[in-house]
């Protein structure tokens, strides 16, 4: 496979060299990444052989999505128009992908000692990393387009499938081109932290968009509309790429000659070019300079005492039983505020919560009146029970961490029960981010069902913690923030969210159960359940607990 | 001959802030140094003082600062890449492609300074047999020792014959015997014109071999001399005068008052 690379680029070895790069220092670089990445294991103990088999799997899955986006081109007969949702289609993809999985990679400054001191200028360094990337995203489009690239030699030729292939390589490569034009573009105006801050909230935002793009997308796209469809080509169209590459697809298909598709595809080809241009041979120089920065471990900024913070404080003495649980609670308020892996892998559940109440709730924009009307006769407050149950997804992420080796820490300190540490991180996180999410749900289930709906959606809650700490308690051998990353990446996650779901359905038929008893039984239950909390939380506490290091 | 002229390199108000506003943080405060060819400099400093912070600059490693510098005759900030073709750098915190073999990180390091193949192969082999790993030419790091991984970042540091040789903390984690060896390499490559610059916390060694200490605190030179030039009566070590002019001479009183606490 690093053969084959090597090969395709050093296809490209005279405009590599023209943008004024060292190809040997490329050839260098490459060789030795791909090569460390087959070396380097998945995680912690696990074969490295097993590095192929993985991307045998992503070629799998994504190929499994690619059939199912390549049935666009059976639905739809203008194969400009198909081509062009195609590629949109492999645009978000890619982008998304980019943003929230390899941007790491991209800025990745663990060998800045080792590169950034040799004689090697920004754009090869920035050419590495983007080829190195390519690679990854490379499987990704071509698994995605396969079957459409079969189904298109097929049906309109063999030139209009290898055309097809290329426009996937072009789009692999414009995506990348876009990527960094904007990260290049944000680090001229903001500092370095903020710069990192950005990032990761745009990669939250994008994966509350691919979550809510799956889940809308198919209920709002009318298929017979589309069917429909014409596509004219306007003044604006040669601004949009996939209608670039989709016009170099159609140029391999026999018809009748159109100046216009010419125009677009030469677009494609300028575009293609024209960006390689400005990202590497303009904007490099910016990339240095950010992993320059990257380098220095001293420059984080001093971490005040917020109003929040004394706020939190303040109920860690009144919610905490001991002072190794507040020991936990303290270092989970501080790990939640300040790992920014957490708040991408956490904070997107919560922009869930208002995706999952459109697609459930269906509401009539044109008359929210009527809506709500409807809505108060209903039980659907239950609804509202289940988005509180997002607020818990932090817990989840709490025994992960980037430096599992700190768990030494555990090992050599005279702690008998580590579990205080887990349920003082446990109550942090309730407090922190199940409590507000579950506010701000609460207060239109008020304003819809009234006040009598108060004491139900209480006991929601008390059940939702009963549930995640059962779950927890079922699950979470170790103690926060203890465990490599890449552990996740094993076959427990789906476990997880199966019992996920089901801990979920679970809570919202008890509640709907205790919606059958008056009030007062309510308050009544509501008392047991709290003091099956905690049980829990006193079971927790006194467990013992695996420590890898 | 101009002072300037014969410095290898020249260092002209080295200024450098970490951060913007309130969080700014103002790391170097101004740094003029000239330095020789062959000189070796002890560059020390308490922890936090600048030390890796002006290395990482003079390496090219870190841009963004303010003032000039000329390494070589070259400024660094336009020419820095004639200037890392011309220098070594052994760092300080062990950063290397571990899942490589020896032979194998030296033949990619020695590829990005553009040598020839037979002459990395032929280096690699003389620095193998000289720090006795050999043996362990064909295994992969990641196993190592970090005294074993430390020999390696020095082989990796002079294997281009480097002008300059800039060392953070080089001898962590290294035995007895290995240490004395990278004693003599450096005092050797001295001896044969090359520049050292050396930063580290082990007083006694920094003062056997440097011919010049630079001492820097708070971002600011406090001293620069020969040892025996900085000397005092009451500093008869290195240590000692680290002690003196960094402000913590009262160590003896500040552990008593430290007990103190403790024992209450």
């Amino acid at each position: 496979m690093v053969k084959f690379v090597l090969f395709i680029v050093r296809l490209f070895k005279k405009p590599i060299e023209w943008w004024g790069i060292s190809f040997h220092h490329l050839e260098t670089i490459l060789k030795t990444k791909l090569e460390l990445d087959m070396r380097r294991p998945l995680s912690s103990g696990q074969a490295t052989g097993k590095k192929s088999r993985t991307i045998m799997t992503q070629i799998l899955v994504f190929g499994l999505i690619g059939i199912f986006t390549g049935l666009i081109f059976l639905n739809i007969d203008n194969l400009l128009l198909s081509t062009t949702f195609f590629f949109a289609f492999l645009f978000v993809m890619l982008i998304s992908s980019l943003i929230s999985e390899y941007t790491s990679v991209l800025f990745d400054s663990r060998d800045n000692d080792i590169l950034l001191v040799r004689p090697l200028c920004s754009r090869t360094l920035l050419l590495s990393r983007i080829i190195h990337i390519q690679y990854y995203t490379g499987i990704i489009a071509f698994s995605l387009s396969l079957f459409s690239i079969i189904f298109l030699a097929f049906k309109y030729g063999i030139l209009c499938g290898l055309l097809f292939l290329i426009a996937v390589g072009m789009c692999n490569w414009i995506s990348i081109l876009i990527t960094i034009f904007f990260y290049m573009i944000l680090s001229r105006f903001v500092s370095n932290e903020k710069f990192k801050d950005i990032i990761t909230y745009v990669q939250i935002f994008i994966a509350i968009a691919i979550f809510g793009g799956y889940q809308l997308v198919p209920r709002l796209v009318d298929i017979d509309a589309i069917n429909q469809m014409s596509m004219s080509i306007e003044w604006y169209s040669y601004l949009i790429p996939p209608i670039w590459l989709a016009a170099i697809v159609k140029l391999g298909y026999a018809g009748i000659f159109d100046p216009q598709i010419y125009l677009l595809a030469a677009m494609g080809l300028a575009g293609t070019i024209t960006g390689a241009v400005i990202v590497i041979r303009f904007l490099s120089k910016g990339y240095g300079h950010i992993l320059s920065e990257e380098s220095v471990e001293d420059s984080a900024p001093v971490e005040k005492k917020t109003f929040n913070e004394k706020i939190r404080h303040f109920f860690s003495g009144i919610i905490c039983k001991t002072r190794m649980e507040k020991s936990g609670w303290d270092l989970a308020m501080r790990f939640t505020k300040r790992d920014r892996k957490f708040k991408a892998a956490v904070y997107p559940s919560f922009g869930f919560v208002l995706i999952f109440a459109v697609v459930m709730l269906k509401p009539d924009l044109n008359n929210m009146q009527e809506t709500l009307d409807k809505l108060s006769d209903s039980s659907r407050y239950l609804f509202f029970v289940f988005l509180g149950y997002f607020g818990t997804t932090g817990i989840h992420q709490l025994p992960f961490t980037d430096k599992p080796e700190a768990s030494w820490i555990y090992k050599a300190l005279p702690v008998k029960q580590h579990g205080h540490i887990l349920s003082g991180a446990l109550k942090a996180i309730f407090f922190k981010l199940f409590l507000p999410i579950y506010i701000i749900v609460t207060i239109p289930a008020i304003y819809i069902w009234g006040i009598s709906v108060l004491p139900k959606m209480f006991i929601g809650a008390l059940l939702i913690i009963m549930i995640t700490l059962l779950l927890v308690y079922v699950s979470n051998k170790s103690i926060p923030f203890t465990q490599a990353r890449q552990m996740q990446q094993k076959g427990t996650n789906v476990l997880k969210m199966f019992l996920g779901i089901f801990a979920m359905g679970l809570a919202v038929g008890l509640v709907y159960l205790s919606s059958l008893l008056d009030n007062v039984y309510i308050v009544f239950c509501s008392g047991l359940v709290i003091i099956a909390n905690m049980l829990i939380f006193s079971s927790i506490r006194k467990r013992k607990y695996e420590i890898m290091i | 001959m101009s002072t300037e002229k014969s410095s290898i390199i020249t260092i002209k108000e080295l200024k450098k802030t970490f951060g913007t506003g309130d969080k700014a943080n103002e790391v170097l405060k101004g740094i003029n140094l000239e330095i020789y060819p062959g000189q070796i400099i002890g560059y020390i400093g308490p922890n936090g003082a600048g030390k890796s912070t002006t290395v990482k600059i003079l390496t090219g490693i870190l841009t963004g600062f303010e003032g000039n510098i000329k390494v070589l005759g070259f400024d660094l900030k336009k020419d820095s890449l004639e200037i890392k073709k011309q220098i070594g750098y052994v760092p300080e915190n062990g950063a290397m492609y571990d899942l490589l073999t020896p032979n194998e990180y030296l033949s990619f390091i020695g590829n990005l300074y553009e040598m020839k193949e037979e002459l990395i192969k032929s280096r690699t082999e003389h620095l193998l047999s000289f720090f006795e790993m050999e043996k362990h030419a064909d295994q992969r790091m990641d196993t190592f020792s970090k005294g074993m991984k430390q020999k390696i970042l020095i082989m990796a540091g002079i294997i281009n014959n480097p002008k300059i040789l800039f060392l953070d903390e080089p001898l962590s984690g290294l035995d007895a015997n290995s240490v004395i060896l990278v004693k003599e390499i450096l005092i050797k490559m001295a001896k044969s014109g090359t520049t050292i610059f050396y930063c580290s916390h082990l007083m006694d060694i920094v003062e056997k071999i440097s011919d010049r200490i630079i001492l820097i605190n708070n971002g600011n030179v406090i001293a620069d001399g020969k040892f025996e030039d900085l000397k005092t009566e009451q500093s008869e070590s290195l240590e000692q005068l680290f002690a003196q002019l960094t402000g913590k001479e009262n160590t003896e009183e500040n552990t008593n008052s430290l007990f103190e606490v403790f024992e209450n």
